[in-house]
């Protein structure tokens, strides 16, 4: 038989690829990733902008008639159009201050006949102290609006006693709009979205498939295959053929999200409307996503290996993993400070380590393309830092999968990294 | 020829030796035991055989050559951890197995049907392996390790688990591989099995050899001052301090003992007939299970 070194190779890549093709949970996957990759990055932002239609009662408490009014009007501003949902308030002033009032609006509070009432009298104007009583303390977005009347009330009010007219304090106090208009090449808001969505991606792929080798390691181990498998192929042929087999099921993988992207992506897109206004794809978030995916899947999943080949249960192999996707989880951590400041040193140097480049220069590319020397260094270092885990994870591994029972401590895999 | 030589191996792991300057030759169509106890270094042995690991001296040689790996799709194993792919089919896991062994995938399918018919379990190619029973999945790889029809055959502890029916089955297979000049090394500590099968031993413990040669040999050296006894009643004639008996070893429904030089087995058996009745008493060579007890126990003390 002549020296075939590729075939057992391709043997072992070719199983490892099908049988995992034909599982359930492959399917799954593939369907459901960006059915929940859409609803991470689409439906917060459409629960927000759409509040819910209701009605509520608020009561504001002041000895200052004017104050109240001032209050009420501003409150009108952020009454619904015409044609919108939203929230009605209807704002009610009280001019009893006594200790007796105040307990029994708080007492309708709680029965529910009341939403809120504002404690506003000049006395906790001047120490500005306002207290809002209300059982919705967690919606933000109310307490934003009445803090916003509150404090153009009581700047109206200030105002008026220095004779400036309420026409004029409302144009004072009319907002300027600012319109964040994306330069071509740099980030706009529509960018966020989906870099947001390509990256967390990319992190989800290179994560789970790293994961996946661990597992199936693991799962040769403890069955014992590995024995048999090893009477004719190499441990190295056996690793490279197992993270090449899940490598090439997680490319597949993408490539049936990019078919389902271009069939269902533009029309969705459109049919969502304002949400999705400036969400748009660069050719380079394509051509590198695929690029960047493989090299991080390749350097995790050679750590997973090892990791798999040194333990000998699941628990055992949960408890170390989580140093190993260390490394990916602080990627997504820095993702924002680096989106946000794509071209500063802080981001140029994270996204060269190799551990980080994977997430954060592919980041960097969809925030604002960066020097190709940039890119080509950091891909550069990434190949380097694979061949080496590569040849230290291989050694591991050959030791480790034929190690039974006893968990091995750190300076015997040390050990391991010796042995010829 | 000599299809498999070991000359003078040495594999420690740490400070832990687990074969040491062990020598042996396999001679063509030969059944070879490599026995020990548990720990002996049997499997590490092995796996030196098949290039898992490389000795740290000495040499290995397969089929008059040096170890190559190329020699490896000439060799079938059958590993005493015994594991397959439990989400795979049968037939599929065949297939892949002799793929891995240098067959094409049809030639691997014609001989998985036809292997399975002769071992019976054809009607199971194609379910899952985890829906096969224990017996069944080893079965399996025992068509496994032969399926790409290797000159060299190593079966590690190949009757662990099977039922006697299927155990009887193996062996026939075995004894038709022998007949085929096939050269087989079965690697056990069940001295039963290898005493019906082998024709040489290599009794190894604590990674060193401690008896080696041909079965024949090694039992006549030892000479016929063994007696066998199957008997009812009263074994106090045993510990009888009247120096006849040098050891001996209760199986429960016999008794196996060694005679002190010079002691005449008639008196024995006249000893023994004044106590119990006698149904079976016969003059014989130390069984390997004998013989394995007393290398054994003398190297442990």
């Amino acid at each position: 038989m002549p020296e075939q070194p590729m075939r057992n190779l391709g043997i072992i890549l070719r199983r490892e690829y099908l049988e995992r093709v034909r599982t359930k949970s492959f399917i799954i996957m593939t369907f459901l990733m960006p059915a929940i990759m859409f609803s991470a990055a689409f439906l917060p932002t459409m629960l927000i902008g759409r509040r819910s239609a209701g009605h509520r009662r608020l009561v504001v408490v002041t000895d200052n008639p004017q104050l109240a009014q001032s209050f009420q009007r501003q409150m009108q501003q952020f009454q619904p159009k015409a044609g919108e949902t939203g929230m009605q308030y209807e704002v009610e002033t009280s001019a009893d201050t006594s200790e007796a009032a105040r307990a029994k609006l708080s007492s309708e509070v709680g029965a529910l006949h009341l939403d809120g009432f504002l404690w506003m009298t000049e006395e906790a104007v001047r120490a500005k102290k306002v207290i809002f009583h209300t059982r919705s303390a967690s919606d933000f977005v109310e307490i934003g609006m009445v803090q916003r009347a509150l404090r153009d009330g009581i700047l109206e009010q200030r105002l008026a006693a220095h004779n400036v007219s309420s026409a004029e304090v409302d144009d004072l106090l009319k907002r300027v709009d600012l319109d964040v208009i994306a330069v071509k090449g740099g980030a706009g808001v529509g960018m966020l979205l989906a870099a947001l969505m390509l990256v967390l991606l990319l992190y989800m792929s290179v994560l789970m498939n790293g994961i996946i080798v661990m597992r199936s390691v693991l799962e040769e181990k403890n069955s014992r295959v590995m024995e048999v498998m090893l009477s004719t192929v190499t441990a190295k042929e056996l690793m490279a053929g197992k993270i090449l087999g899940v490598g090439s099921v997680g490319l597949t993988q993408m490539l049936m999200w990019g078919v389902m992207g271009a069939l269902f992506g533009s029309p969705t897109l459109s049919a969502l409307g304002k949400v999705s206004e400036g969400v748009h794809f660069t050719p380079a978030m394509f051509i590198f996503f695929p690029i960047f995916y493989l090299l991080g899947y390749l350097l995790y999943a050679a750590l997973s290996a090892a990791l798999g080949a040194a333990v000998n249960s699941q628990e055992e192999a949960q408890q170390w993993q989580f140093f190993i996707i260390l490394p990916l989880i602080a990627s997504t951590v820095l993702m924002m400070p680096v989106f946000s400041s794509p071209s500063s040193t802080f981001s140029t140097v994270l996204s060269l380590i190799p551990f980080f480049a994977p997430i954060l220069m592919y980041m960097r590319i969809v925030a604002q393309q960066p020097p190709a020397w940039q890119i080509a260094l950091s891909i550069g270092l990434l190949i380097a830092t694979i061949y080496g885990a590569m040849v230290l994870c291989a050694r591991i591994y050959r030791v480790g999968i034929l190690m039974y029972g006893k968990r091995p401590t750190l300076p015997e895999i040390v050990k391991w990294l010796k042995y010829a | 020829m000599d299809e498999v030589q070991l000359d003078k191996v040495r594999k420690a792991y740490g400070h832990f030796v687990a074969v040491d300057d062990l020598s042996f030759n396999i001679p063509q169509g030969a059944i070879f035991g490599l026995l020990g106890p548990n720990g002996a270094g049997k499997t590490s042995t092995i796996r030196m055989m098949i290039g898992i690991t490389v000795p740290d001296s000495g040499s290995v040689s397969l089929f008059g050559e040096a170890f190559r790996r190329q020699h490896l799709t000439r060799v079938g194993y059958l590993p005493e951890e015994r594991g397959l792919y439990k989400k795979m089919k049968v037939v599929e896991h065949l297939i892949f197995l002799a793929e891995l062994h240098g067959l094409s995938a049809s030639e691997a399918r014609r001989r998985a049907l036809s292997w399975a018919e002769r071992m019976e379990i054809a009607a199971w190619l194609p379910k899952k392996v985890e829906e096969l029973s224990k017996g069944m999945q080893q079965k399996i790889q025992f068509i496994a390790a032969l399926l790409h029809e290797p000159e060299f055959i190593i079966m590690d502890e190949p009757f662990g688990g099977l039922d006697p029916v299927n155990a009887s089955l193996l062996k026939d297979v075995l004894l038709d591989l022998k007949k085929q000049g096939r050269t087989i090394l079965f690697s056990t500590h069940r001295m039963d099995q290898v005493e019906k099968l082998c024709d040489s031993i290599c009794l190894i413990d604590h990674g060193r050899a401690v008896l080696a040669g041909e079965l024949k040999q090694i039992k006549a050296g030892y000479g016929k001052n063994h007696v066998q006894i199957e008997y009812e009643g009263d074994g106090a004639f045993l510990r009888q301090p009247d120096g006849l008996v040098e050891s001996f070893n209760d199986y429960g429904n016999h008794v196996e003992l060694r005679l002190k030089k010079g002691a005449d087995p008639q008196e024995l058996l006249r000893a023994a007939a004044a106590h119990c009745r006698i149904r079976r008493f016969e003059l014989s060579e130390p069984s390997l299970e004998e013989i394995f007890i007393d290398v054994v126990g003398k190297t442990d003390a």
